[in-house]
């Protein structure tokens, strides 16, 4: 039970990262209108941080499907 | 080139028509071939989803968008994916559970089941079918006046796009759905490696990604940060896409249908980690090309820029995988898009009789196909901009679709699918100058689709207090 409660905060607190990330993702403080530095390996400003956000987004998508509370197996169509 | 060229077209034909015949063997009912059996594993749900999803405009579209409009591209799709991404483990959950509950036949059909009326289903089938056309449509001719402009005297482009449907109706009406997760799986590894090489080659073209940059940044600074030298990525524009792109999954049969024939809900949720892997894969490379392009040849057009850095600077061989992988991402989307919307005209349909159905259905796939063959003919050819065209109006079904999958059966009524049908046609008459496109400077489809979730909330609610009282 505890842990079933353990797994549903977890899979809340992911939402809620998901959420505030791809809210985050079209702010100017991840895309700046006409800034481009600093750079990462050449890379401008916003191309970046625009590959940092999706690999977040992929780790926050793995750890969400690792708690998620619907993880019973479904019945087919 | 030409032998090369000979060589692996023949090679692929032989793979995709070679895996019909076999799947074609061991199909034994109309569930086996319309939704393959209702059991994909994790890895074939990825790449046949992938492949559905990352299409001609992917490897055509975003090279040119990120020549020409800057890194902001990267937002527009790679970024936008990620919301796709999990959205299909939150809200595909939630689809399945109620999806699957009755049988699942198809989204317009599973409208029917929900709302209790014919009109929900048909509203549905009505905004694929005039979204999903034009999207097919652009998918043959992007790809068909590429190659016919890069191989000149060899067919014209009409002629290619006839052979394009005509091979993808073929392995599709032999081994159905099977049939086609299958080849997508191939022609989305296909689509990868190709796009890895040329994008390498590119890279190394313009001295690496700090020398490219660079001599960017003295060029033209403008593409390197939003909203790029036109002023296309915007917040608003991006957002409007990204809400479009998130919505894919449960507004575009072709890949809800996906969702709904995974085996299980945990081989759905790791087949989306894995699509959000493929498309950083896949995207990060046209990111190379567009950088190879805005610097080597930033006053060329979109086919002139395209032709020349996909296969004239390409070795001889390697261009005739590149003319390979296009046609493959071009079938791999279109297959999928045409087989849906056979597979929802057969989920309005009240037939009984199983056979009748599949036939009906096989002829369905056949006229569709030439539907979009004749549209292809006399589409416009911007790539990208179409397909978000066809994003948006997908989207608007979703305040209906999530009520749906969110709300009491029956609760809907007619009232939201009605909304629905005109939302999508005030949508078209903007397409057609009919009506502005923008109101009070918000976009109008960003309008219709918050306009189409109030309603829906409010529906929701009258519901849900009607409920309580009595």
């Amino acid at each position: 039970m505890k842990e079933a409660e353990e797994k549903y905060t977890a899979w809340r607190i992911c939402c809620t990262l998901a959420v505030v990330v791809m809210g985050l993702a079209f702010t100017p403080l991840l895309i700046p209108a006409g800034v481009w530095t600093p750079t990462v390996a050449g890379m401008p400003y916003a191309l970046w941080t625009g590959i940092a956000l999706c690999i977040v987004m992929v780790g926050i998508t793995y750890f969400a499907t690792l708690v998620h509370p619907g993880t019973k197996k479904a019945d087919r169509p | 080139m030409m032998l090369a060229l000979i060589v692996v077209g023949i090679v692929y034909l032989s793979l995709l028509i070679g895996v019909s015949v076999w799947q074609r063997r061991l199909q034994t009912n109309s569930k086996d071939y319309l939704f393959a059996g209702g059991s994909l594993p994790t890895v074939l749900g990825l790449f046949t989803f992938a492949a559905t999803l990352f299409s001609t405009f992917t490897l055509l579209g975003m090279p040119d968008l990120f020549r020409v409009h800057g890194v902001g591209a990267w937002h527009f799709l790679a970024v936008s994916d990620m919301a796709l991404i999990f959205g299909v483990i939150w809200i595909g959950y939630h689809f399945r559970k109620a999806a699957l509950r009755q049988g699942f036949y198809g989204m317009a059909g599973f409208m029917n089941q929900r709302y209790g009326n014919r009109l929900a289903g048909g509203v549905a089938f009505f905004g694929v079918f005039i979204f999903l056309i034009p999207y097919v449509a652009i998918q043959i001719k992007g790809v068909s006046d590429f190659v016919a402009h890069a191989f000149p005297g060899t067919l014209p482009g009409w002629g290619w796009s006839v052979l394009m449907v005509s091979v993808m109706l073929l392995y599709s009406e032999l081994g159905g759905l099977k049939a086609i997760v299958y080849n997508d799986a191939i022609q989305g590894l296909i689509v990868l490696v190709v796009i890895w090489i040329v994008g390498i080659n590119c890279l190394q073209g313009v001295g690496g990604l700090s020398a490219g940059y660079a001599t960017l940044q003295q060029q033209e600074p403008a593409l390197l940060s939003v909203p790029g030298p036109k002023g296309l990525f915007t917040p608003q524009f991006l957002i409007g896409s990204m809400v479009a792109i998130l919505l894919i999954p449960f507004t575009q049969p072709q890949v809800s249908i996906r969702l709904a024939i995974m085996r299980d809900d945990r081989s759905m949720y790791r087949m989306a980690v894995g699509v959000g892997v493929f498309a950083i894969l896949v995207i990060l490379p046209t990111a190379f090309i567009g950088l190879y392009g805005s610097v080597r040849y930033p006053e060329l057009s979109a086919f002139e820029f395209l032709t020349q850095t996909l296969i004239r600077d390409q070795p001889p061989t390697l261009a005739a995988f590149v003319l390979i992988g296009l046609l493959a991402a071009a079938i791999s989307t279109a297959d999928s898009q045409i087989f849906a919307l056979g597979t929802e005209l057969r989920s309005i349909l009240a037939i009984k009789d199983d056979r009748r159905l599949l036939r009906i259905t096989k002829v369905g796939i056949g006229v569709f196909a030439l539907v979009a063959l004749a549209f292809s003919i006399v589409s416009g050819d911007q790539l990208a901009l179409l397909a978000r065209t066809s994003f948006a109006g997908t989207s608007l079904l979703a305040p209906m679709i999530f009520y749906a999958i969110f709300g009491r059966r029956g609760a809907g009524s007619k009232v939201l699918p009605l909304m629905t049908l005109a939302g999508i046609l005030v949508f078209v008459g903007s397409l057609f100058g009919v009506i502005g496109d923008h109101v009070a400077g918000l976009r109008l489809d960003l309008l219709l689709l918050i306009g189409l979730a109030l309603t829906a909330l409010g529906v929701g609610l009258m519901n849900e207090s009607v409920a309580e009282t009595s």
